[in-house]
């Protein structure tokens, strides 16, 4: 009863915020027309200079500052969550993206690529990057996300399969802010934004932010004896993490650094360590990097980007008396150059190359005083080209190519086509074929446990997938877009550890095969006063080899209402249904109905109190558990509460 | 950690003017701004209509949108402005297309391979006005633009530039401006 009494009492309090918006005052000219904004909103992610969202060749969705301020999104997965075809999968470690019906817990994400600004988050080991806390980015930082979905290896190399996410970080002239706030798990967040003018037309940024959060305790039916606390894991689900990152920009140069750390407890008990002991493992990142634009004339931009990243990872879990650690080394030096040529008014080359020196990519693991290291120096170096032509005023075409030497295994070759029609003012028609590949790991290559019969495999090749996609959208009144985008992808030589019948040796092989086919319907409804909904059904059906695959809902329908972050009192409300999934043990978890919620109020001009509640339905799930974990399913949080204070925009 | 640094460091010595974003504020909404722009600059009469040049390129789907929008954002608005779109397609013949035009503004949307300076060198020769919301062009010499900050219009200003156009901006209106100085375009005016 007092669980119903409080989600009716959520429920009035975000009607009555409806309410509010629905009887506003018309519209201020600065808001006119918020779905024009949207769509000629300039992202660069597709083509590597901006377009306009409705030009790109490409299907994309952008996220902006304004959509995650108004549903108190923390994490680059909550956003993302919104999002059409996407799907969430939380070990309790890491938080793993899916898409389009394909998502693999274990893959530490290393079949997206995510940027922060047009540089590479990824490591060189594993290719990993988390969508959640480990991420560093504080989602207060950004001025939007920009989703592109498909293959984008021709512009952005390995691991480029499924989707390019650049979180695009506000300018340096934005305003600080402030932010305090806590939450259910005694969980404790701040974040900092601070500008400053520098003079000689240079801007500094400078934004911190950090999180305690003591985490649940946890309930896993696998390990229900007297001996492992009849599966009750208590205080290992921690999660705390620091992130610093600066950036001076003027002058078409941009330097920006980041470090950040993130610390993360395990209940569960990974890779079949003692369960209910301390077990954690701690991600570091440090970036540096420099990226310059140069208008060598009015026909021709010259973009240099160069970086320093590293990424550690140290794990420690308990077998027994014994601690077993594992650490994994990445330090990446990266320069790409690209120039981007206007050949006319209508077509437009760009022609690029990197070169990526993986200086150090090593794993290690240490037991009973046994070391074991995989891995060594490598690099890539590609290069590519893509042409922009509009042959007439309603219709444009891009084709590109690249090319990438892999120093250790091979070279690979990836096209792109599209054709973007803009049948008239209301409808855009977009066919487009993509590839992409991703090139094995460290960890595929050399992983080797003689006491699993775990063998190394050196002679891995890359996966690849093509996609063929058509994305239509209509402008169905000036305050109504849909869109309409059915696809079908085909990946080929996916890596998997595969154990051979005759000798029981398990190797990383290229065996398997997945096409995933579908469609994706969406329709955003936003009015010049500040209520924006949307409203999306995805049906995809993946399947690997022929099966039904793993960790894949057939069917997502995803909706949301919000405010605008501006008047007195603000809300939003998401809800989000996915159908079953198939866990790894082949068993069917059930379909999920989940719902979140923001109501925030103005106690000053620039001070505004908000509560986010996310599962506000309280309900219980789970999600399948990966190749790491015992657990056949993965418990999910219940409701949480956050409350947060904001000083500043 | 030396080549790392020289890396990290090499772009600087490329760099020089930056190629930001276009701004996506709707073409009514930039019209307003803009009038109330006009109305702070003691140039400007106040009950005269304003003829606005909107300089496009046709063959440039973005450009010619944008040209597109704004003449019917003109034909809707009910301000004191008349709209004549002027397409720029020979890039080499920029000068020569704008000696001819008859207007108090440039109104200059985003276009590819043409010279802004050319633009810039007409508009300051005959005292025409200059606006934009593309990316770059205030720095390259355009007098106004305006860009999207925290999701909300902002309004550049390329000072010299102005002056060199014969505007006379008051300091209200400089108050809430961004101020860029000693921009392109104002040596080739001097001279």
């Amino acid at each position: 009863m007092p669980q119903f009494r409080f989600v009716l009492a959520a429920v009035c309090a975000v009607a009555s915020l409806f309410c509010v918006a629905l009887m506003a005052q018309p519209a201020t000219p600065a808001e006119d027309l918020p779905l024009d904004a949207l769509l000629n909103t300039r992202i660069s992610t597709a083509a590597k200079y901006e377009q306009r969202v409705t030009d790109v060749p490409a299907s994309v969705t952008v996220i902006t500052a304004e959509e995650i301020a108004r549903n108190g999104w923390h994490t680059l997965a909550d956003a993302l969550a919104s999002v059409p075809g996407v799907t969430l999968t939380y070990d309790r470690g890491y938080t793993y993206l899916g898409v389009r019906g394909v998502g693999l817990p274990g893959d530490y994400n290393n079949r997206f690529q995510i940027l922060l600004n047009g540089q590479p988050m990824l490591d060189g080991v594993a290719g990993a990057i988390d969508t959640g806390t480990a991420l560093g980015v504080d989602l207060s930082s950004l001025a939007r996300i920009e989703f592109v979905r498909g293959p984008g290896s021709v512009l952005y190399g390995s691991g480029a399969m499924f989707a390019v996410i650049n979180l695009v970080l506000k300018s340096e002239q934005e305003p600080s802010s402030v932010m305090v706030g806590g939450g259910s798990h005694h969980t404790t967040i701040a974040s900092g934004r601070f500008i400053h003018a520098l003079g000689g037309g240079f801007s500094v940024s400078i934004t911190g932010s950090m999180q305690n959060d003591h985490g649940q305790n946890l309930f896993f039916p696998e390990f229900n004896t007297p001996e492992t606390n009849n599966g009750l894991s208590v205080g290992h689900d921690y999660d705390n993490y620091r992130s610093l990152m600066g950036t001076v920009a003027g002058h078409g140069l941009r330097f920006l650094a980041l470090t950040s750390t993130r610390t993360k407890g395990v209940p569960t008990g990974w890779f079949g360590s003692t369960f209910n002991e301390q077990q954690q493992f701690t991600d570091g990142r440090s970036l540096l990097s420099l990226t310059a634009e140069h208008r060598v004339s009015p026909t021709s931009h010259l973009f240099l980007r160069t970086s320093y990243d590293r990424f550690d990872y140290h794990g420690q879990f308990p077998y027994g008396d014994q601690m077993g650690r594992d650490h994994s080394s990445s330090t990446r030096l990266n320069a790409e150059l690209r120039h981007v040529w206007d050949a006319k008014p209508n077509h437009r080359v760009t022609f690029g190359a990197e070169y990526v020196d993986n200086m150090r990519a090593s794993y290690s693991t240490s037991f009973a005083g046994f070391e074991h290291t995989i891995g060594g120096p490598f690099a890539v170096g590609s290069v590519y080209a893509q042409s922009e032509y509009q042959p007439s005023h309603s219709l444009s075409v891009t084709t590109g190519l690249r090319y990438d030497h892999y120093a250790h295994v091979t070279a690979t070759l990836n096209p792109r086509g599209a054709v973007v029609w803009h049948i008239d003012d209301a409808n855009t028609l977009k066919v487009l074929y993509g590839s992409a590949f991703r090139l094995p790991t460290v960890f595929e290559l050399g992983l080797e446990d003689a006491s699993q019969n775990f063998l190394p495999n050196q002679n891995l090749r890359p996966e690849k997938i093509r996609q063929y996609e058509v994305v239509w959208e209509g402008r169905l009144t000036p305050e109504v877009l849909v869109s309409i985008a059915p696809y079908r992808l085909h990946m080929t030589g996916l890596i998997n550890p595969q154990t051979d019948a005759a000798t029981g040796i398990t190797q990383f092989q290229n065996l398997n095969d997945v096409r995933s086919q579908g469609v994706e319907l969406r329709t955003d409804y936003r009015r010049s006063d500040g209520l924006w909904s949307y409203a999306s059904y995805s049906r995809q059906d993946a399947r690997e080899n022929g099966s039904e695959m793993f960790n894949s809902a057939a069917n997502l329908a995803k909706a949301g209402i919000s405010t605008a972050t501006s008047p007195r009192f603000q809300g939003a409300l998401e809800v989000v249904y996915e159908s079953g999934r198939e866990t790894l043990a082949d068993r069917d978890i059930p379909g999920v109905m989940l719902a979140n919620m923001t109501i925030s109020a103005a106690l000053r001009s620039s001070l505004r109190l908000s509560v986010t509640v996310k599962n506000l339905l309280n309900t219980r799930y789970a999600t399948p558990g990966g190749p790491a974990q015992l657990e056949d399913t993965i418990p999910q949080n219940g409701r949480t509460v956050m409350v947060r204070l904001r000083i500043g925009s | 950690m030396t080549s790392v640094a020289l890396l990290v460091m090499a772009p600087a010595a490329a760099a020089h003017a930056a190629i930001e974003q276009t701004s996506a504020i709707p073409a009514s909404v930039q019209l307003l701004l803009f009038s109330k722009i006009w109305m702070f600059d003691r140039s400007v009469h106040e009950n005269d209509q304003i003829v606005m040049a909107v300089l496009y390129q046709s063959t440039f789907r973005a450009s010619e949108e944008a040209k597109d929008q704004l003449v019917e954002a003109v034909r809707t608005g009910g301000l004191k402005i008349r709209c004549v779109p002027v397409a720029l397609d020979d890039a080499g013949n920029v000068v020569n297309t704008l000696e001819l035009v008859k207007a108090d503004v440039f109104y200059v949307t985003e276009m590819r391979g043409v010279n802004i300076l050319d633009v810039v060198h007409v508009s300051r020769a005959r005292h025409i006005k200059t606006i934009t919301v593309a990316a770059g062009y205030v720095e390259g010499g355009i007098a106004i633009g305006l860009r999207v900050r925290n999701d909300k219009p902002v309004i550049v200003v390329n000072l010299s530039a102005a002056k060199a156009e014969g505007s006379d901006l008051t300091g209200q209106l400089l108050q809430v401006s961004t101020i860029i100085e000693g921009s392109p375009g104002s040596n080739r005016t001097s001279q």
